[in-house]
């Protein structure tokens, strides 16, 4: 896997789209993990999260020489994944299947022996599971991909005012959930 | 159980810590799309090639067109009517049918015959005659004080009779003849023009 060598966005978004395969490899390996990630998180199938972050890089190579410059490309990469995401969810059966597909924390390599604490996550990664889209993805962007308010309202195209009522609100369903010990539906 | 705000906060933490360490896409995904990026940008560079094949065709045929019209253009002259006395020129010219689009090229009719002044040429200065024969039998040229040369047209059959020779294909034709008249208005002479 190559490395990443500190080369600014626009400058290897301006190779990539000049065909510079090594230039697009920095990128994918810069933005793969987050993209990839917010897919897991919001689709909680690891198969449509592979589909989805290939067809996001794949958009990338088609949309690489009109580029917005003044806009984050991380921004731009994940609004192409909640798109996927969101067009998936209506015609595949694996959408929110989530039970055997998310890495269980493995009990020999974490720190974290307690089983309490480990159904306490699981419970939790259930409940965001459970929220409605547009409250999964503020949570998912702002809370565990720990971006700024900013960042996330331009990956879910919305208003940085939206992003904090969406996030308040969100917080209070997970808290609830949580309270209660509801699962989320299969 | 998580039973409060702080405590939300920090199950959160802890499983964007647990998700970033464990959650990665296959290492086989890498390959898939460096290989796609490939593609792409092969597929791209043979558009642009065959583009600017196209473009290069289409000049090049239009500069053929335009090559062989110009040279048909020049290699075209004009009409004129050479050794000719014109008439009127607005009434021979007319405009003739464009084979180019560039220009019309007026061409001249051709006057008429009628109007052709040509000098006739005078008869003695083209004619081949026989010396005068006398005509009638007895009858002498002598030297008339006053007569005249009639030119009359006879078949050809009349040679014959002043020994002369007959073109047997055609007797009937008729010959110049030039008659020479006495003063009583008698033939005295004849010869023949050819």
């Amino acid at each position: 896997m190559a490395q990443s060598s500190g080369v600014s966005e626009s400058d290897l978004l301006r190779r990539c789209a000049g065909g510079d395969e090594e230039a697009f490899t920095l990128l994918y390996c810069r933005f793969q993990a987050p993209v990839y990630r917010f897919a897991l998180q919001m689709s909680g199938s690891k198969a449509i999260a592979e589909e989805v972050t290939q067809e996001v890089f794949i958009a990338l190579i088609s949309a690489a020489p009109r580029a917005d410059a003044e806009r984050p490309l991380i921004a731009w990469l994940l609004s192409v994944a909640r798109n996927q995401v969101l067009r998936n969810r209506t015609r595949d059966s694996r959408y929110n299947s989530l039970d055997d597909s998310i890495s269980e924390p493995a009990a020999r390599e974490d720190q974290l022996c307690n089983l309490e604490q480990r159904e306490s996550l699981q419970r939790l990664r259930r409940a965001i599971l459970a929220l409605p889209p547009r409250y999964r993805g503020v949570v998912i962007l702002c809370e565990l991909e720990e971006m700024s308010y900013e960042q996330a309202a331009q990956a879910l195209d919305c208003a940085v005012g939206t992003v904090r009522s969406r996030l308040h609100r969100a917080r209070t369903l997970l808290a609830g959930r949580m309270r209660s010990g509801m699962r989320c539906p299969a | 159980m998580i039973d409060s705000g702080s405590k939300l906060d920090g199950a959160l933490r802890e499983l964007a810590g647990e998700i970033a360490r464990r959650e990665r896409p296959p290492a086989a995904l890498e390959t898939v799309l460096r290989r796609s990026f490939r593609r792409h940008h092969a597929r791209r560079r043979m558009i642009t090639g065959i583009k600017i094949a196209a473009l290069a065709a289409c000049l090049t045929f239009a500069f053929a067109a335009a090559t062989v019209a110009i040279r048909k253009l020049l290699a075209t002259p004009p009409r004129v009517a050479e050794d000719r006395p014109l008439a009127k020129p607005a009434d021979n010219r007319r405009m003739a049918r464009p084979e180019s689009p560039l220009q019309a090229i007026p061409i001249r009719k051709p006057p008429k015959r009628r109007s052709i002044q040509r000098p006739r040429p005078r008869p003695e200065e083209s004619e081949v005659t026989t010396g005068f024969l006398t005509v009638g039998a007895g009858l002498t040229l002598g030297t008339p004080d006053r007569g005249s040369v009639v030119r009359v047209r006879l078949p050809r059959s009349a040679l014959v009779a002043f020994g002369l020779p007959l073109n047997q294909n055609r007797p009937s034709d008729l010959v110049n003849a030039d008659v020479l008249l006495g003063e009583d208005g008698m033939a005295r002479a004849i010869r023949f023009v050819h």
